[in-house]
Order: structure tokens, then sequence, then C-alpha cells
């Protein structure tokens, strides 16, 4: 339970929620517990240096990528609770029984496929993903070389020859990776 | 008609401080509270238990909300970097690694809760950690009721005025030992002063210290190093043994005191300017240290309050002196009254009415045996070492992360590091062999 609430959670918000990203009560009000210490000026959203405070987030090399995903669905560069969980609700680990079409393996798929196509056209240039290597380098790796790399990965997964990454041939590029563990966190009960 | 009882109880507090003796009234009161808390608990626990559908499979309460078992991002150190590791052609999934790991910090993670109250598995009946929880039983409200009226008209005043007294002895007596030459008298007078002086302080706030392992305690050919969480660590140490203290000249209020204290034995007060030049700082504690009558070194080497979950980076200067280090663990009882000072958030002021309006301020105080730097170790790697044993015995968390995150961003060299590792791992075509070697030295 948390220590201070200045804006309470209604039961039919925790209903709405559990419905609709299969969270439970217990886990929604924990979050909402973590969201409000995160809300520094308890204005009830998080702005991107509300995020980028939390030390482990900002020395990760794709820190700012991921606390851009967020911000994808707002309007007025502020989060709010609902859009908080409806993101980390992709990360919920896939139970069998349990269809939810927040956190299904092809969701979290395209979660990692929107952290490369920054413009949002459902394409991967080499642009794009030169700037995530870029990234995840620093200033390591010479452009001559990031460049190869670039090229040879989209030579390997572009199947319709566009020199693009669709998400398609991203979903297959990843085939063998074991992306449902890779990408779920173990919420506790 | 009240005056006269409360006098009695007055006089009888400050005897029995200066006299270092008690009556065991506070360590019944502390037993009798956790029965109350006990009670609430359980009261709570059913109350609870009705509303919602799905209990915890073991009944404990817990509030951590993920478990992470692999990838966690920290700045690396010396000899994180010398592994050597296996290199793989770059893949679209290698990035996976990284958002999981961004995402659990951002839901948890290990540095920003450590600057705020540690959350409370229950109820103590303060409203400051509470939930609305008065208003789920009746019962519960009624104890609240009681505690609030209990600690609000009955303790506060008395606490004020034996914090006000306490802290008048302390500044007129030093006064006095002051016009005392220097010398073993002088020193002996000082001793008694500051023990029966920081004692009645302590009471002033409903202190219950409990002191382990004495024989282990600082002597004056050392330094005393401890963890921080807040101002009244000092009053709980010089409350079983004398120290000399080391800080920051202040203007003000503070000044008053710092001067009483260097009345009756040498302290160590930089002038802001001063405090920068690192050489200046060592010179002056070795020269403290290697004076025998000379008090101990009290120095905290986080360097900032941090909230009594865990130990954070110890400031390397004080283990570069090259004495002995005398570790002390402290770790406060949060269900009593939360210890922590979080002053960003506080004022002194209001912190010191908050821990006056608590039920008990209640520690455990360990003196570990007495370390030395070692020949072959670097003074980070003795400061790291000393951390976890401080660590170890006070049951905290042991972190590299810098306490002074509280205020200022992450460097970026620990980005950098995780890009460099990143690189390394990376096999890249037409490298030559120099550059491959240089990375891996």
């Amino acid at each position: 339970m948390g220590n201070k609430s200045s804006l309470m959670l209604q039961e039919q918000d925790i209903k709405d929620i559990q419905e609709e990203t299969g969270f439970l009560p217990g886990q929604i009000e924990r979050l909402y517990s973590r969201f409000t210490s995160l809300d520094k000026g308890d204005n009830g959203s998080l702005s991107r240096e509300d995020f980028l405070r939390i030390p482990e987030l900002a020395i990760n090399p794709l820190g700012d990528r991921i606390v851009h995903a967020f911000f994808k669905e707002s309007e007025d560069d502020h989060v709010n609770f609902r859009q908080f969980v409806r993101v980390l609700a992709h990360f919920r680990p896939i139970k069998h029984n349990q269809e939810n079409n927040l956190n299904a393996r092809e969701e979290k798929l395209r979660f990692a496929f929107k952290m490369y196509d920054l413009d949002d056209d459902e394409r991967i240039s080499r642009e794009e993903l030169l700037a995530v290597l870029h990234m995840m380098v620093g200033e390591n790796i010479s452009d001559e070389q990031l460049n190869s790399i670039a090229e040879r990965t989209i030579l390997e997964a572009d199947t319709d020859g566009d020199q693009m990454i669709s998400f398609e041939e991203f979903c297959a590029a990843l085939e063998r990776s074991d992306v449902e563990q890779k990408m779920s966190i173990k919420f506790l009960k | 008609m009240i005056i006269p009882p409360f006098i009695i109880l007055l006089v009888t507090v400050v005897v029995l401080a200066s006299l270092g003796k008690s009556l065991g009234l506070r360590q019944k009161y502390v037993q009798f509270l956790l029965k109350v808390f006990e009670f609430g608990r359980q009261r709570l626990a059913k109350e609870y238990g009705r509303h919602s559908e799905d209990t915890d499979d073991d009944g404990q309460e817990s509030t951590e909300v993920i478990s992470r078992d692999k990838l966690v991002l920290r700045p690396l150190l010396d000899k994180d970097n010398n592994e050597r590791l296996g290199t793989h052609e770059f893949e679209l999934g290698d990035c996976l690694d990284y958002i999981r790991t961004g995402m659990e910090a951002i839901v948890d993670d290990e540095v920003t809760k450590r600057f705020s109250a540690e959350e409370l598995t229950s109820w103590n009946f303060l409203t400051r950690t509470n939930c609305q929880y008065e208003f789920i039983s009746i019962r519960l409200t009624i104890f609240w009721v009681v505690g609030f009226i209990l600690r609000y008209c009955l303790l506060l005043p008395l606490r004020i005025l034996i914090l006000t007294i306490g802290m008048a002895q302390m500044v007129s007596f030093t006064y006095i030992v002051g016009l005392i030459p220097d010398g073993p008298l002088k020193r002996q007078i000082s001793r008694c002063i500051f023990l029966s002086s920081f004692r009645l302080i302590s009471r002033g706030f409903s202190g219950v210290f409990t002191y382990h392992n004495s024989h282990n305690r600082p002597r004056s050919d050392g330094i005393c190093v401890a963890n921080h969480t807040t101002p009244i660590d000092c009053v709980v140490l010089a409350c079983d043994n004398c120290y000399s203290y080391v800080g920051q000249r202040h203007g003000g209020f503070l000044s008053i005191f710092q001067r009483a204290l260097s009345r009756a034995s040498a302290h160590i007060w930089f002038e802001r300017s001063e405090a920068k030049d690192r050489f200046a700082v060592a010179r002056r504690l070795r020269e403290h240290v290697e004076d025998p009558d000379k008090l101990p070194i009290l120095i905290f080497p986080e360097g900032t309050c941090i909230n009594n979950t865990s130990v954070m980076q110890f400031k390397k200067g004080t283990f570069e002196v090259g004495g002995i280090i005398y570790p002390v663990a402290i770790k406060y009882d949060p269900r009593f009254g939360d210890a922590f000072w979080n002053s960003s958030k506080d004022s002194m002021v209001s912190y010191i009415y908050m821990m006056m309006t608590s039920w008990a301020i209640v520690c455990d105080v360990w003196y570990l045996p007495p370390m030395t730097k070692r020949e072959d170790e670097s003074s980070i790697d003795f400061a790291n070492r000393v951390k976890a044993n401080i660590a170890r015995q006070g049951g905290l968390v042991d972190l590299v992360w810098d306490g002074g995150l509280k205020r200022s961003a992450p460097k970026k060299e620990w980005k950098q590091q995780y890009q460099q590792e990143f690189s390394r791992r990376l096999k890249v075509q037409n490298v030559n062999s120099e550059k491959k070697e240089e990375k891996t030295e």
C-alpha cells in the first residue's frame, strides 16, 4: 500500500483498467503508488523529466526511446495513469488461457518494432536502424562500420526488396529469439 | 494542579540522563506499542481480506511490485570491465534486453525509492503513513484518536521542554568548560558534559537506542564511519561515546552549536572554500587521527541522508587518510517513527516537529571490528569493503549508486560504459587487429 496518494484511484477505474490490461487489482494499486511517487509535481501525470529522473533509465542507452514510447499516445506531452499502465501491460507475461490483446506475442513484437520505427511509417529505414545502433554503441564504433552493420542487417531481413524492414519481415527475423521471455516482466501478485 | 507532577517528571528525566541511568520506562513503552501495532495489523488484514478477492499466499504483505533476475543497469566497477566477452553479429533482437530492463526500471528501480520514507507493510497509527485506514474499523479509529491525543498533548510539550533544557545545558556547560585549560581534567569533564547533554536530548525524542558489541567502540586512534539517515545519527552515537565532528562552518543557529562544541574539545570545521581542497582536508584529518588526546572523528561517507533501507556509495576521501576505520551500522525501526530526513521535502524545523510527534525513535547500533586498508587495495575498494560490512550487519541493501543522485543527474560516463560494453560484444567487419586489442585490454 502506498504511503500517500493525493489523487485516489476509484474502484471503477481499477475495474476498467483490469478489463483493459489484465492486471490484478493489487498490482494496479501498486503501480498507481509507483506512478504517484514518480510524479514529483503532483500533477496527476508524468513528464519526460519525471521518467529520466530514474538513474537506471538515464544510463540505459535506449532510455530516451523507451520514454518516447509512453508519449506516443499522449497529445500534451504528459502521460496519465491509464496510458502509463497501458504501455506497461505489453510486458505482462503471456498465460495460455488468458487472452488479452495488449500482451500477445504480436503486440510485444510491435512494441519492439516501434522502438526502431520513429516516424511511424510501418517501415524501418536504414537511417532509423542507424539511429538506434548509434544509441547503443555511442562513439565506440566508426560510422562506416555502423553503416555496414546496418546494411547487412537490412539485407538479411528484407525479403520484398524495398531496402526497408516491414513489420512482417521484422517478426520473421525475430522468429528464433525468445520474444515472450525477453519482453516480459515478472509482476508479483 | 498538573504543574508540580510535571516538574517532578522533568527533573527526574534530567537527573537520570545526567547520570546515564534509565528506569527502563521507554523500553516498556516500546514493547507496549509493538503489541498495539500487532493488533492493528491483524485487524487491518481481516478488514482488507473482506474487500479484496485475491489474497496473498502466505499472508505476508510486501511492497515489491516486480522481481528482477536479469540485466540490471548500474555504474560498472573497474573489475566488471575486465571480463572477456564473446562477440556476435548484430541482430535486430539485441535491443530487447535493454528495452525490458528500462521498463523494469520504470516500474521499480533501486535508487529513487531510497530518497523517500520507507514504505511500511502495516499501519503504525500515524496519520502521515496512512491511506485512510482510520475509517476502516471503529477500534482502529479509537486507537488512532487516543494515540493522537497522547502524542500531541502529552508527549510533545514534554519533549519540547526536555530538548530545550538539554540544548541549553550543553551550550552553557561547554562555555564553562571552555575556561579550563587543555588537559586530562578538561577531557574528563567535557566527556561527562557531552554524554549527559546528548542523553538528555535523546530523551526529547523518546529515543531507545540499543548498542551491540561495545568492545569494538571507536577509539581515538581512528575514524568512525557510519551510514547516514538523519542528523539524529550524531545524537545516537554521541549517547554512548564522544566524537569529533567534521563539517562545514554554518551560519546562524547551527554556528552556536559548532562554537559550543569547539570550546570543549577539538572538532574539524571547514570554511566552504577549504572543503573543496581534498589534500587540505586529508591533512587535517590525518593530524587529528595521529593525536592520541583527541577524540575519534565521526564521518558519514555517503555525504547525504539516505532512507535507511540501503547504503549508497562511500566517498573515498575518508579512506585515503590511512588510519584505522571503525565501521558502525545504524538501523532504525520505522514502525515507531520514520527517522529519515528528506531535506528536499522538509525543512529542519518541520523535521524536528515530526520526530517529536512520532511514537519514539528506536534504533540498533552495531559496532563492527576495526578495519584497515590492505597493501594491494585501492581506496575505492577499501571503501566498498567497509560499506559491504556495514550493509550486511544492518540488513541494508548494498548499492553502488551515489547518494548525490538525490539532487543531480547521473554522470554521462555510466551510460557510456554500457555503450562501450555493447560495442565490445559486437563483431565488426574489417576491423584492424590493433583496435580490437585496445578494447579488450
